[in-house]
Parts: structure tokens; sequence; C-alpha cells
């Protein structure tokens, strides 16, 4: 035992000196700066703009809490030629090392996205600082205006503030939080592909009506920026970016949103708008909720994908007017068909437009064809992906109508 | 030079293992001994069988605080041999001198018997002497007792002189007498003062040898406790007592026990902590294998579970061998509790000692190797309490934890009038000062707190000891490589708390080999009723401590 | 009960955190770069044959309770032998030993201490498996267990989670890229369970020999349930038709995990538990190590080449100058020697069996 203690003992000696020659405290947690965003744009001579966004931790108790100004992070912009060298030359004109091990979001310009982002993507995701967690977002405007003009409100921390916005589709159904995770994976599998946020600034100027828009749709036909808000944190996040192999070729607005979470099984709570079958001048909201999840069946019919969804659906009405009467089941039922016709229409508009449009298969449908096959030559062979635009679809949409009000007939 | 030669010699040259070795033998359970022994149910007129019988019965030979005192009496012309028997310490000396030795011994020997009427015939002269019944005559005429009772049975005696009581027997009668001459040293039991429980009892062991003997016995109130007296140390030849329930304790680990207790070679003992030293498997280890107590009910309980209690004239604590990890995360109060209780006071407990031992090294390894585990919104008020903070963490946490070993000693050593002031000044003025002078971060005191507290939470005092001290090791190695270096740290530890023994049993015991669960020597007690079994890492002679159904009420023999 | 000796459920776990070991250093992301979405099913056709193999050595070893094949091989054909099969041991541990530290010691450089030179991260890993390795192979087996223990509950919450919500079609096409890759061609996966070489030498130690059936199917089923889970879980969050291959796979499962917006990155404590049992894994290969050239040398202790074997493997692992190397020594050197020792151990117990058959073995 004496001699495990000597032996211990100077082995620790030794280490204790070979680590000593290092400056471990530089590395300590005051000394690096972490990076909540990061903004990627297209920079001139094919450089890219790269934009952080840094923390600047204070105490809690200090004097300049009711201010606008302090949002507790400050801003960089850098042009270089990829995104690690860009870290670099940061490091070299402020004052801390760079930590991005708290990013939690990374924003791309969707003039920088249509050019492809997969390189992007592989450099971020090999990145042993850079969590899985952190969203993907696609933004109309610069990145670098995106972060430099969104500021938090309600929530005073920055990095908090990202952590909670992306997830707001949850409660909304109008977008989904997309990880670099959830991106990577679908960038390098051939049966699906993959979509991100739709984020941008949200301003008098862009504030813009959708063409020809059924005025029951208008509130979930926007996309992001376009809806008439007035807030003090000037952003909008609303519907998804599409894309193929990498590169952005579509958007999505929030109903587009909704649908593609009810097929992905993620729809936790959205209220979309129905004709009210009793009166034409006034609207029922239904709050909806998946009820279990698609039973959706792939077959390939004469070379082309022939899909079949099976949905059901939970609607809670929220919405009452002078003279509703739910107390009734012929009423319901009547609502569940005007409902199911309504979510039938969309879900097919939104399968067609990826399909036929955008050619990206962002459900995964190539998922479903995979047990079709016995090996991954013969998956590869009828490439799904370039076959997918001839897909047919037939939805069928159950909703289950409840009285979500606390009166019944009025 | 040769110094370091030797260590790499140390190093580098096999040597032999010389290391002493002791394990307990395979769990063999010797069947009771005792059923060969010759079992008398009542007592016998012959008082030779008696006293026989109660040396046998109570191994007078070596244990030495039963007293036999045989001294003849003689009535009514004549003599009759006759003996008390009391436990030494249990009695007071002075009733038993003068109020039974004294009327016995000293009453007038002419005490001739009384003729009733004389007739004489054929030059034969026959008296009718009064009817004599020697029995009632001690009882009525010869002891100034207030209570005597007089037994016809064996058990009942024993219990009787278990209990303190002095028995008086009597050739040619068939019954003993029972005195009550009890005279216990209440004066110097008092309140446990480092043990301190709320349900359970309040006396304390003391100084003196006979008088912690004489608790344990009343306790125990079985004659199959022996106490064996030896001596320790050349000059000092300190009186030390080995005690153990001689049913149920295995015999290799009282040989142990009382094999390395004779074979000590110093000059004085004055302690049990001394004594602990001396006895220990393994000296260069921090942790306690002997367990210390000052309370004789938590003795008591480890006799029954056949560990053995060794007592040292002159100390407040005794110690119980063999002691192992989970007798040191054990209170006394356990027992007394419900076990689900007992059972969510040992997870705290293990909390404790976990952030006692790891808290501050791992503080330190991730706020330097690894932030990205913090949360980032603690990550930010971290970051923002060092701001001003001029040290690195690892100064400003050894500054932390050394002045905070400094208030606790501070406060141990001066005048218990000045002793809370040290307290407040140390923790209150001077933490809050160096807060507000940004001389360490306000998370860092909180970091220093918790671990003082959780370390106040272990319930020995010695692993309280071995944990204070390897936080600092476990700091460090968290300051040099991060979690790589807690994670070498916790493994050697682990290393070597499993080749600890203590008395032949396996520290780690009954979790790692894995032993019976259903004991009290488990982490996570099982309910008392289904607690029917002995340790088996003990190999005692009885394994199981109550029936399958202890509880007999609730299932009635029809 | 003799405390000198392993309990049932400590040689269990010797065997098992082989396995643990075995996946660390990308065993299961080489079986599904191999095979891709049949990774699943090769696991499962591997794992029963490595059953089978283990039924057949318990079969033989039931002449030879007590022994090892150390041992046999003496009783078989005197010192020559014995020192052949010595030596054959040796090498193996000495690469598994190369093994395992050069993978831990750069994921360690890699992902968290980068500024430490990555000959201290190596000579961290020999002091920890040196100084368990100079106690009792009890003392080790106790570490292990331990260290097993923790490593329990963690592991299944990452299986759980990267279990939940996901769809199971990745898990298809059944035999990825062809049945022939799937069940033929890849077979020599099946080093991953070089437990077996293991459960050769255990029998002495045991408490208990009558359980040696009963030790080597629950841990061989256990590790091959353990392999087959971390196989799934890969193929299910990670895509199989781009065969990507990384640094520590089981690593880049482990962060994906988050609880909530709280803890949100538990990798580093995932990490802390595998360095735990990848020390647990050194030491019980220092042990074994030490012990064949003590039983080879006769020689009466074991310790005084503890350090020797240390500098070998410390040469050994400074010498791989990258990863590439290192999978190469694992893909192509370590796992046919694997398969060339099982067969020479297995061999040597078979022949011997039929002597015995013949002439009654005696112990003497």
């Amino acid at each position: 035992m004496k001699k495990i203690f000597t032996f211990a003992f100077v082995a620790l000696f030794i280490i204790l000196i070979a680590v000593s020659r290092y400056n471990v405290n530089n590395q300590s947690i005051e000394n690096l700066a972490y990076v909540i965003a990061i903004g990627i744009d297209k920079g001139e001579n094919n450089l890219i703009k790269l934009t952080l966004q840094i923390a600047t931790p204070s105490s809690g108790s200090s004097d300049s809490e009711g201010s606008e100004q302090t949002s507790g992070a400050t801003t960089t912009t850098v042009e270089c030629s990829t995104i690690n060298s860009g870290l670099n030359i940061i490091n070299s004109y402020i004052s801390k090392k760079l930590n991005l091990s708290h990013c939690k979001i990374v924003v791309f310009s969707e003039e920088f996205a249509v050019n492809g982002i997969s390189n992007e993507i592989v450099c971020l995701n090999g990145n042993v600082e850079i969590r899985p967690g952190c969203s993907i977002a696609i933004s109309k405007c610069a990145a670098k205006d995106f972060i430099e003009i969104t500021k938090p409100v309600l929530i005073k921390q920055t990095a908090r503030f990202y952590e909670v916005v992306v997830n707001s589709g949850d409660y909304t159904g109008y977008s989904m939080n997309v990880d670099l995770s959830d991106f990577y994976r679908a960038l390098h599998d051939d049966s699906y592909d993959s979509v991100a946020i739709l984020a941008g600034i949200n301003t008098p100027s862009t504030h813009t009506i959708p063409n020809d828009v059924n005025y029951i749709d208008i509130d979930t036909s926007y996309k992001e920026g376009q809806a008439f808000i007035e807030n003090k944190n000037n952003m909008q996040i609303s519907g998804l970016a599409v894309f193929h192999n990498g590169y952005l070729i579509g958007e999505l607005n929030s109903m587009d949103s909704i649908c593609h979470l009810i097929l992905q099984n993620k729809l936790q709570n959205a209220i979309i708008n129905i004709p009210n079958p009793f009166d034409n001048t006034s609207i029922i909201n239904l709050s909806l909720t998946q009820l279990s999840p698609p039973n959706i069946n792939v077959n390939l019919v004469n070379g082309s994908p022939y899909i079949n969804c099976k949905i059901d659906l939970k609607a809670n009405i929220e919405s009452l007017y002078t003279k509703s009467d739910y107390s009734t089941k012929e009423n319901l039922k009547i609502i569940s068909e005007y409902a199911n016709n309504y979510l039938e229409s969309h879900i097919l508009d939104y399968l067609y437009k990826t399909s036929k449009e955008l050619h990206s298969d962002t459900i995964g449908f190539g998922k479903y064809m995979l047990s079709k096959f016995s090996t991954i030559t013969d998956f590869h062979n009828q490439n799904w992906g370039a076959n997918y635009k001839n897909a047919f679809f037939n939805i069928k949409v159950n909703t289950d109508v409840n009285n979500g009000n606390l009166i019944i007939k009025n | 030079m040769n110094q370091i030669l030797d260590l790499l010699k140390n190093i580098f040259v096999y040597r032999e293992n010389k290391d002493y070795e002791f394990s307990l033998p395979s769990n063999t359970i010797n069947e009771n001994t005792e059923s060969n022994e010759v079992e008398y149910k009542n007592i016998h007129p012959t008082l030779s069988v008696n006293l026989e019988y109660l040396k046998v019965k109570y191994n007078a030979l070596i244990s030495r605080d039963i007293k036999f005192r045989e001294f003849i009496f003689s009535s009514h012309g004549r003599e009759y041999n006759a003996c008390i028997v009391f436990i030494d310490g249990m009695v007071d000396a002075e009733i038993i001198n003068n109020f039974i030795l004294k009327p016995l011994m000293l009453i007038d020997k002419d005490n001739k018997p009384k003729t009733t009427s004389v007739a004489i015939s054929n030059n034969i002269t026959v008296r009718k002497v009064k009817k004599f019944n020697l029995e009632n005559y001690i009882f009525n005429c010869l002891l100034p007792q207030n209570d005597i009772k007089k037994i016809k049975e064996f058990k009942d005696i024993i219990s009787e002189i278990n209990s303190g009581n002095c028995a008086l027997f009597v050739d040619t009668l068939p019954i003993a007498f029972s005195l009550d001459v009890k005279g216990f040293k209440h004066r110097t039991v008092s309140v446990p003062q480092n043990e301190v429980v709320v349900k359970g009892a309040q006396e304390a062991f003391v100084e003196v040898l006979r008088v912690n003997t004489s608790i344990l016995r009343r306790i125990i109130n079985n004659e199959n406790l022996i106490i064996e007296n030896t001596t320790v140390g050349n000059v000092s030849k300190t009186n030390i007592a080995i005690c153990y329930l001689k049913n149920i304790a295995n015999d290799e680990l009282v040989g142990e026990v009382k094999y390395r207790i004779n074979n000590l070679d110093v000059d004085s003992i004055i302690s049990a902590g001394e004594l602990e030293q001396l006895i220990q498997d393994e000296g260069f280890t921090s942790f306690p294998q002997l367990i210390s107590t000052e309370r004789p009910d938590r003795v008591a309980n480890l006799l029954f579970n056949g560990r053995v209690a060794i007592i040292i004239n002159g100390s407040p604590y005794v110690l119980v061998a063999p002691g192992i990890l989970v007798d040191f995360i054990s209170s006394p109060e356990d027992l007394n509790l419900k076990q689900q209780f007992s059972n969510i006071l040992r997870i705290i407990r293990i909390i404790a000692i976990f952030f006692s031992l790891l808290l501050p090294g791992i503080y330190i390894a991730t706020t330097i190797y690894h932030p990205e585990l913090i949360p980032t919104e603690l990550l930010f008020s971290i970051a923002a309490s060092r701001e001003s903070v001029p040290f690195p963490i690892i100064f400003e946490i050894v500054l932390m934890e050394v002045s905070f070993e400094l208030i606790r000693e501070a406060g141990l050593r001066v005048p218990s009038p000045i002793g809370p002031t040290i307290g407040i000044v140390g923790a209150l003025i001077l933490g809050e000062a160096a807060v507000n002078a940004s001389i360490v971060s306000p998370i860092l005191i909180i970091i220093v707190s918790i671990t003082a507290i959780c370390s106040f939470a272990v319930p020995d005092y010695s692993l309280g000891f071995t944990l204070r001290f390897l936080r600092f090791i476990f700091l460090f190695l968290g300051y040099i490589s991060g979690f790589l270096g807690i994670a070498l740290g916790l493994f050697i530890y682990f290393g070597i708390l499993g080749g600890l023994k203590s008395f032949g049993v396996p520290y780690l015991e009954p979790y790692f080999p894995i032993g019976n669960k259903d004991t009290a020597a488990t982490i996570f007690l099982s309910p008392i009723w289904l607690r029917e079994k002995r340790a088996n890492f003990l190999a005692t002679k009885r394994p199981k401590d109550a029936g399958n159904i202890s509880m007999l009420w609730k299932k009635p023999k029809d | 009960m003799d405390y000198k000796k392993i309990s049932t459920i400590e040689a269990i776990a010797l065997i098992v955190v082989i396995m643990v070991n075995q996946v660390l250093i990308s065993v299961a992301k080489d079986i599904i770069i191999d095979t891709a979405s049949g990774a699943w099913l090769h696991t499962i056709f591997i794992s029963i044959l490595a059953i089978f193999l283990f039924l057949a050595m318990n079969k033989l070893f039931s002449k030879f309770l007590n022994l090892s094949i150390i041992d046999i091989s003496n009783f078989l054909a005197g010192k020559v032998l014995k020192s052949i099969v010595c030596i054959a041991l040796i090498g193996f541990f000495i690469l598994s030993a190369t093994i395992i530290i050069g993978n831990m010691c750069r994921y360690i450089h890699v992902i968290y201490l980068s500024n430490i030179s990555i000959l201290y991260l190596i000579l961290t890993f020999l002091i920890a498996a040196i100084v368990v390795a100079k106690h009792d192979i009890t003392v080790i087996v106790k570490n292990n267990l331990m260290g097993l223990y923790l490593l329990f509950i963690p592991i299944l919450i990452l299986f759980g989670v990267s279990f939940f919500g996901t769809n199971f079609s990745s898990l298809f096409p059944i035999f990825g890229y062809s049945f022939k890759d799937t069940f033929l061609t890849h077979d020599t996966n099946i080093y991953a369970f070089s437990g077996l070489i293991y459960l050769f030498l255990i029998n002495p130690l045991l408490n208990d020999t009558t359980k040696y059936k009963k030790i080597g199917l629950i841990s061989i089923i256990i590790s091959s349930l353990y392999l087959l889970l971390t196989v799934v879980s890969l193929l299910l969050q990670f895509p199989f038709s781009y065969a990507t291959e990384d640094l520590f796979s089981i690593y880049l499962l482990s962060r994906i995990l988050s609880f909530g917006n709280f803890l949100e990155r538990v990798d580093a404590l995932y990490f802390f538990l595998w360095i735990l049992s990848s020390f647990a894994y050194l030491s019980i290969i220092f042990f074994f190590l030490t012990d064949t050239f003590k039983q080879m040398t006769m020689s009466s202790s074991r310790t005084g080449s503890m350090y020797a074997f240390g500098a070998i493997i410390l040469g050994f692992v400074i010498s791989i100058k990258d990863i590439t190397d290192l999978r190469f020594l694992q893909r192509n050197v370590f796992s046919y020697y694997t398969i060339a020792l099982f067969i020479l151990l297995f061999s040597i117990l078979l022949i011997s069996y039929l002597k015995s058959k013949k002439k009654p073995f005696n112990s003497n």
C-alpha cells in the first residue's frame, strides 16, 4: 500500500510539472467569449461574411437593468473565406477567446443559401464546440441584419430568447425547430430532404398581403416578415425553408408548416380557421392536436410513387359567435366534415407543391420505401430523389371535433 | 542520494509481499455449542453443583467481572456453605458488605437450637427441637433487605444477576435469594456529546472501564456476553476489555482481535484513538477501519450482530471491529426510525459524501475544461461573477477552502464562549467582505459552503476527515486535467477501497463482493421484520437473528 | 466464500466490460460501415455464432474444471506449447491495450484537452491501470463492477433516447449492401467478442467453477445485447446511405442527448464514465498480461513485470502517429490476430479433450 502511494505521488508530480508548462488559466470561463448566434451572408469576391453575436455577461444586480440598449450581447462581422479562418480573424481583435459551445442559432441569408450550404453545415457539424441542438434558420434579409436588429423582448438574455423563440412552433404550428443534427442527417440521407426555420425581420416595409388568398386563410398564409406586426423585437419566425441536396429551393408558409408538422407526427398545437358551415360571414377557429401518428403507405405504381396517408386529428372548437350551437352531434359532424375537407385540400396543396414544384421530399416518404427493398443497391437503383416529383397522393383526414369552450350553445 | 535510490528501489524492484493478511474463514456455521452442556432447570440443593453450573454459564474463568464470594455461616449450631454471586460494577459493594455478608457471617455462633422439650429414656436424651426452617430463617431474620425474592429456576436467577442483583446460594436449599443491591455509577454516565440522536437512548460511555462493562451487561442482559480483561502497555498497563457474545461472534474474529491486542509492544496506551491506529489492518489509508462510538446502545446492537467490542479504561470511546464502509455512513438513529425515513436519510448522506468529496473538483474541472456542460444562463452568471476577480480559479478556491478549514479549526480550539464569534466573524463578515471587495466570486462562496455543510452531514468523524483531506486531491486533479483527472482519482480511490479489509472483512461488503442484504449492515435497510439475518461476512454462529415470521401475532397458530 | 477468488457476477462484469470497450473503439461503427442497414442482422448473427463457440468451449472445458488454457497446453505438450500459447496471449493483450489507450487518448486530445501533449494522456492511462492492477484480481473486478454499475443507467438513457420517437425505417433495407455482405464476407467482425479469449483463462480464478457455463452465456448475451443496442441506436440516429466515418461514434450519439433546456450537453459526463470503464478494462488487461507472463516464466510475482510491459505499451502507443494507423491496426491486425488466437486456443483445447478421453486426465 505504501508503494502504491509513493508511486501515485511520483506520477502526479510528473504530471503536474508537465501540465504547468501550459497556461491552463487562459481557458477558464471568464476568459472566453461565448458566441450565441452565428450569421452567414454572401460577401464580396466569393467570400463569406461571418457575423457573430457574443454574449456580454454582466452581474444581474447591477444598474443597467431597465435600459433597452444592453441586450447582453454584442455583434461583430468579418469577411473571410471559411468559417474557421473567420473565427481566427475575430479572435485576433476581440479581447477574449471565442467559444462556440453555447451557440443557439445559425442564420443563413436566403441569398447565401440558394448557392448551397452543405459545406458550412458539414463544417459546423464536425466542430467539437457547436452543439448538435443548435437551430438552423434561413433569413430573407441579410443574416447580419437579422442578428443585429432582433432584440429580445420579455426575456433578458439573448441566448435564452433564441432558445425559446425557435420553439414557438410547438404551440403555434407556424414553424418547426430544425437543429443542426437533423439538418445534417437529412443532407446525408437519400430518402428525405431537409427543411430549416424561416425567419426574418418584420418592419412596416416588409408587410405584404399574399396574392389571391381567401380571407379565411390569410392568418396562416404569411411567411416570415409579411404579417402586420408591431413589436419591439422586430422579427418573425413563420414558415419553413425547403432544401434539396443542400440548396435552398423554396419556402413554405405557415399553413404548409402546419401540414408538414401533421405529416411528420410533430403537431402539438395549432390554431387554424375553417369556414363556418352555419354562417358565411364568420369563421370557426379549431385548435388541432395530433391524435395518432399518420398512417402512411407508399407504393410504386407503374414506376411512380403512390402515397396513401390516413391522418387522425383532434380538434377543439375555440371560437364562439352569436348564434353558435355545438350541443348536437350533427352540428359537430358537419364542422368535422368541413375541417376534413379544408385540411385535405391544404395538405394536398402542400404535397404537390413540394413534389411537383420543388422536387423535394421534405416529409421523408422515401423512408417508407426502404422496407420495400432488400438491399441498398436496389433502393439506389430506383432513384427516389428524382422519382419523387412523379408522386401521386391520396390523403384522408379524420378530425375528432370537440367543443373547447366554456359555453356549448349560445 | 541514498534516499532517491531507495525511492527508486521502492518503486521498481520487486519485493515479496510480506504484509500480514487475515481473512475470515468461509461461512461455516458451528451450530450451538451449548447443546451438549448439561442444562439445569431448577436450582440444585447442593451448592457446589449450582456454582459449577453458574461458572460455566458465565464463563467465569475468562469473564472477570463476575464475582463469586464463598463463605460459611452457622446457624443453630450448624455450619452452612453459602455463596453470593454478583457482577462487579453493577452492585453497591457497601450494601453487600454491610447488609449481606455482615449479618450472615457475624451471627452468634452460640445460637443454639431452642429445645422445646427433653425426654430421657434409656440414658439417651432425646431433645425435641423446635421445628427449624432455614429458608424462612434466612429470609425472615438474617437479611435486612427491603427487596428479596426466592427463586427456584436458574434462568430467573441469571436474569436477576444480569440486572444487577446479588444472588445468595446456600447449601441444602433448592432455592436462591435475589437481593436488590443495584448500585450503578449514575453520576458519571451522561448524555452523549458527539453522537446525538433524537429517538434513542441518551446515555454515553464514561472513562471507567467497569462502569462501561456494567452498562453493556445491563443492555445485553445475557449470560453469553463475555467480557475478557487484558492489559496493554509495558509501562501503563492499561486495562482493556474485549466483549463479544459467545454464541454469536465468530471465534476466529474474536481470536484475531485478541491476537492483535495481546501482541502490541508499546509503553503506553491512553485512548481508543491510539489503540485503533495500532490494531487496524491498513495503516496508510485514511479510511476508518474500526467503529468508534460513545453510545452503549450502538455497541450492543453491533455485538448482537456478531462483532467484537474493545473497551479501553480511560477512554469514553469504544472500538468495534470490524468496521466497514456501510457502518460509517449509518447513524445509530437509523435503526430506531422506520426504514423509509432512514433510507431517505442515507440517500442524503450519500449525496453529502459525494459533494464533500467531489464538488470543488467538479467545479474547477467544468469551469476550466468543460464549460459546455454548464447550462448557458448559469455559465453566464458564473462568468459575470468572476468578471472582476483578480485570481485564477484554482487560487481562489484553494484560498477559500483553506480559510474555511482555518475557521473550523479556530472555532474548535478557542474557549467555548468565543467559539460562535469566530464563526460569525469568519463566515459572515469575512465572506461578505471578500465578495464585496471582488476577491472571490459569490458562486465560489456557495460552492465552498455547500462542501462544508456536506462534510458536516457525514455521520462518522473520521470518515468526514478523510473526505475533507481527499477533497484537495480531487481539486488538484480536476485542475490539471478536468474530468480525466477526476476519473483517474476515482479509479485509484475505488481501487484502494476495494483492496481494503477490516479484520478480514472486505471494506465494501455487502456490495463488493455481494453478500446478503437482509441485514442491518446495508446502505438501504429493508423493513425490520424482513431483516432476519445476520450479515454473512461476519460468519456468525447464529446466521439468523429473527424467525422467518418475526411478528408471530400476525399469524397466530391455530 | 473465498475472498481470493471472484464471484459469478464479478466474472460476468469482467467479460461485459470488454464489449463496452470494444464499442468505445468504434467496433459498432465498423460493423455499420461493412454492412450498412443490415448491421443489426449481422450483429445478431455474429452474436449467435459467438454463443455457439462458447457452448463448444464449455463442453470441452468440462473435463478441465479449475484449469486455464495455459495449464491445459502444458498438459498437452509440455513447456514448448505452453510458451507459445503464453507469447501469443501476451501479444494479444499488448495489442488490445495499445488500441484502447491509443483511441481513448486521441479522443480526449481532440475533444477536450487539445493543449496537453498526448504523451501525458497516455501516461495517465498507464498509471491508472498499473496502480490498480498491482492489487489482486478481486480488487480489479470490484473496481470494474463498480464502473459498470455507474455506466448502467446512463447508457440505458442514451439508448432509450435514441430509440424514442424515431422511425424504425432506418433499419431497412434488411440486408444492407447484399445478403453475402451481411452473413458471409464480414464475419471476421466476431473479433468484437474478444471476451471469449478471456473465458479461456478465467477458470482458475472462479469461486465456483460449476457456474462457468452460466458466466459465459450471460456475459456473452449481455455483451451482444449491448453491441446490438449500440448498432441499432447508431443506425437510427445517423443515416447509413452515405458511409460517414467518425472519430468516436458513440460520443456523437451522446451529443444529441439533452434534458430540456437546462442540461443540454451531458456528453462530458458520458466521457467521464467511458474513461472509467476503459481504466477498468486496461487494468484487467494488465492483470492477465502479467499473470500470463508470471505463469510462463514461473516467477513468484507479477508486479515486477508490470512496469516493463507498461513501457512496451507506451512505446507502441507513441509510435502510432495517427488515428488512421490505429484503425488499420484494429481492423487488419487485431481482428485477424484475435481470430487466429481463438483458433489456436480452441484447437489445443479440442486435442486435449480428445486426449483426455482416451487417457483420463490426471491433475498432477
